[in-house]
């Protein structure tokens, strides 16, 4: 799983207020090099929550983002390539998501976290 | 309903849900050479229907997946062009309702070639010069025609000439036939049968000589330089046969792809399939530049996957390896009936792509809640599951693809259908997804499918949804009970239930 995709994702327990965004557990984590494309960068930008890319880029030891960013950081090719680091080449092979509210654990295996809820949460 | 809808082609209506402003802001800088943003500037702003500074081409497709030919091509001529709709010519009364031929007006040869090489049932892109119900009408245009191409016959370019007939493979004497009969036009050559720079074609389509062989178009004689040939390498290059990890619902390469084209995925696109399975969709869209998202409720197909002839795992992310694509930004194992997307996510996928359990194949499965259960331990515990009509599944897809899809973006998926059950009335609705395209797909005599493009119109709007779903009452949908149908035994004996992946996985 990549950043961009924790960066969707929320714990969606019913009695849940504010899930987002998971929390961590990283056992394994890979670098894959993606193509770097400022177009998809540039658009997916103001769709992303910022600080919580940057605390889990560091949480997967990706730092290099800086603490603010807004639109004109996209003018800088430097933002760009952290950005793009950050968001499609950090992978979470194994691990877990892990809810900020209530501390259930969503396993991630294979690089697929197991979102898929018990009978009592939902 | 797509028939009706070509046979009163209208120009004025044409295009109304494809309004250029829809185009995402910078979609001159997505995929986007100086030529395309030439394409781009010549026709962006063109009212419905206005033809100036456009030449006429025509479209020749290839003779299958009749109802999709031309959804594909408008959506890949506003994906290519980044104009806000194609002008496509009514056709004669006279003409049959599947002909493959149609006029369609266009900025240059170039833009003809950029459609051809994306699309997948467009063959041939013709300059026609003449066309005629019979030779002497033909030659009577040519002979017009011949002064203004000129240029064509005599500047020494190596060429061909390629005779065929749409019913049936033309004897070589009568191919020889016909290129004598042309031969009054002048053509310089030199001729090059192999690699020539021009290509001509004299197409013919006839009276068929038996009863039962449909005629698929009115006879005519056409003539005219060939501007563009269909790319469909993408079908062997991906082909299932040769594929790593597939099931037996994945879909074949070639539909894949006309999905893909429909949706108008396209180079920095984010793309996400609710339905994922065995994620021939989202490699389609990958092998088109986009950035690719998937979900599933069947943790073996999305995450196990199986083991090959020599032990080694094969799953999602082999077949992206063995196709050298980019993986998706994320597989998930989740439920459709309940996405895991943070509240505020809006407006941030291009297209979903999708084809959802339809419970003729494959029943569709959702989480079972029972807010009592006692769970002793969740690292261990499996999660309940129970039946997902498609009713249901429906709705939710929609609803889910509503609130995520930018404004323009689209929505592609089948919905299964067989005579006497489908009705039109059975297409999902939702209040900001307007229908683009309904292509049905026989599959066997008791039963197709359909594949249905809804576009995104306007913003999601949580409470306006909630009251139309409330409207609509419990979900259902005539394509529930569709197993009944295609299961139904000639004895009256029992139907057997439908599948779950389970047995064949």
């Amino acid at each position: 799983m990549k950043l961009l995709t924790h960066n969707m994702l929320a714990c969606h327990i019913k009695s849940v207020k504010n899930g987002f965004p998971f929390k961590i557990e990283a056992v394994r984590v890979e670098e894959i090099e993606a193509d770097f494309d400022p177009d998809f960068l540039r658009h997916i930008f103001p769709r992303i929550e910022y600080h919580a890319l940057r605390e889990a880029a560091e949480t997967l030891g990706a730092g290099g983002l800086p603490e603010q960013a807004d639109e004109a950081s996209l003018e800088d090719e430097d933002f760009l390539r952290a950005f793009h680091h950050a968001l499609l080449e950090v992978v979470l092979e194994e691990g877990a998501l892990i809810c900020p509210e209530t501390g259930r654990r969503f396993p991630v295996a294979k690089g697929i976290p197991n979102l898929l809820l018990h009978e009592d949460e939902c | 309903m797509r028939m009706q809808s070509l046979a009163t082609l209208e120009a004025t209506n044409r295009g109304s849900h494809l309004r250029p402003d829809f185009q995402r802001e910078h979609s001159n800088g997505a995929d986007t050479s100086t030529e395309e943003s030439q394409l781009l500037s010549s026709t962006s702003g063109r009212g419905a229907g206005d033809t100036s500074g456009l030449k006429r081409y025509l479209v020749v497709f290839i003779h299958r997946h009749m109802e999709f030919r031309l959804p594909e091509l408008e959506a890949v001529a506003v994906l290519v062009l980044g104009c806000g709709n194609l002008v496509v010519e009514p056709r004669r009364s006279t003409d049959r309702p599947w002909s493959p031929f149609w006029y369609v007006w266009l900025p240059s040869d170039d833009a003809a070639r950029a459609i051809a090489a994306r699309t997948l049932l467009v063959r041939i892109i013709l300059e026609v010069w003449a066309e005629g119900a019979d030779w002497p009408e033909l030659e009577a245009g040519l002979e017009r025609a011949r002064g203004e191409k000129r240029r064509w016959l005599e500047d020494g370019r190596s060429m061909r000439i390629v005779v065929e007939s749409l019913l049936r493979s033309m004897p070589l004497a009568e191919q020889v036939e016909w290129i004598e009969r042309l031969g009054f036009m002048g053509f310089q050559g030199p001729f090059s049968l192999s690699s020539p720079e021009v290509t001509y074609r004299l197409i013919v389509t006839e009276r068929a000589q038996a009863d039962n062989v449909p005629e698929v178009a009115e006879p005519r004689v056409y003539f005219g330089r060939q501007v563009a040939a269909s790319n469909r390498r993408v079908i062997s290059n991906y082909a299932l046969a040769q594929r790593a990890y597939i099931g037996p619902t994945s879909m074949n390469t070639e539909v894949a792809f006309i999905m893909c084209n429909l949706a108008q995925v396209r180079r920095s696109s984010l793309v996400y399939d609710p339905f994922v399975g065995t994620g021939s969709l989202l490699l389609a869209a990958a092998s088109m530049g986009a950035v690719t998202l998937g979900a599933d409720i069947d943790v073996r197909v999305v995450r196990d996957g199986k083991r090959g002839d020599e032990g080694q795992v094969l799953d999602n992310w082999s077949n992206f390896r063995m196709y050298d694509l980019p993986t998706p930004a994320g597989l998930l194992r989740a439920d459709a009936h309940r996405p895991p997307f943070r509240d505020d996510l809006c407006e941030v996928v291009d297209a979903v792509v999708t084809d959802p359990p339809y419970g003729v194949r494959a029943g569709g499965r959702k989480g079972r809640s029972r807010p009592q259960a006692d769970v002793v331990d969740r690292a261990t515990h499996i999660a309940a599951l129970e039946p997902y009509s498609f009713g249901e599944c429906a709705r939710d897809l929609l609803d889910t693809s509503a609130r995520l899809l930018r404004t323009g973006g689209h929505l592609a998926f089948f919905m299964p259908a067989a005579t006497g059950v489908y009705d039109e009335r059975d297409v999902p609705a939702h209040p900001v997804l307007a229908v683009v395209a309904n292509c049905e797909q026989v599959l066997s005599s008791r039963y197709s499918r359909r594949l249905i493009t809804l576009q995104k119109v306007r913003a999601y709007d949580a409470a306006e949804a909630a009251a139309f779903h409330k409207s609509q009452g419990p979900p259902s949908s005539g394509c529930d009970g569709i197993h009944l149908h295609v299961f139904a035994q000639a004895d009256g004996a029992p139907i057997p239930k439908p599948k779950y992946r389970s047995k064949q996985f």
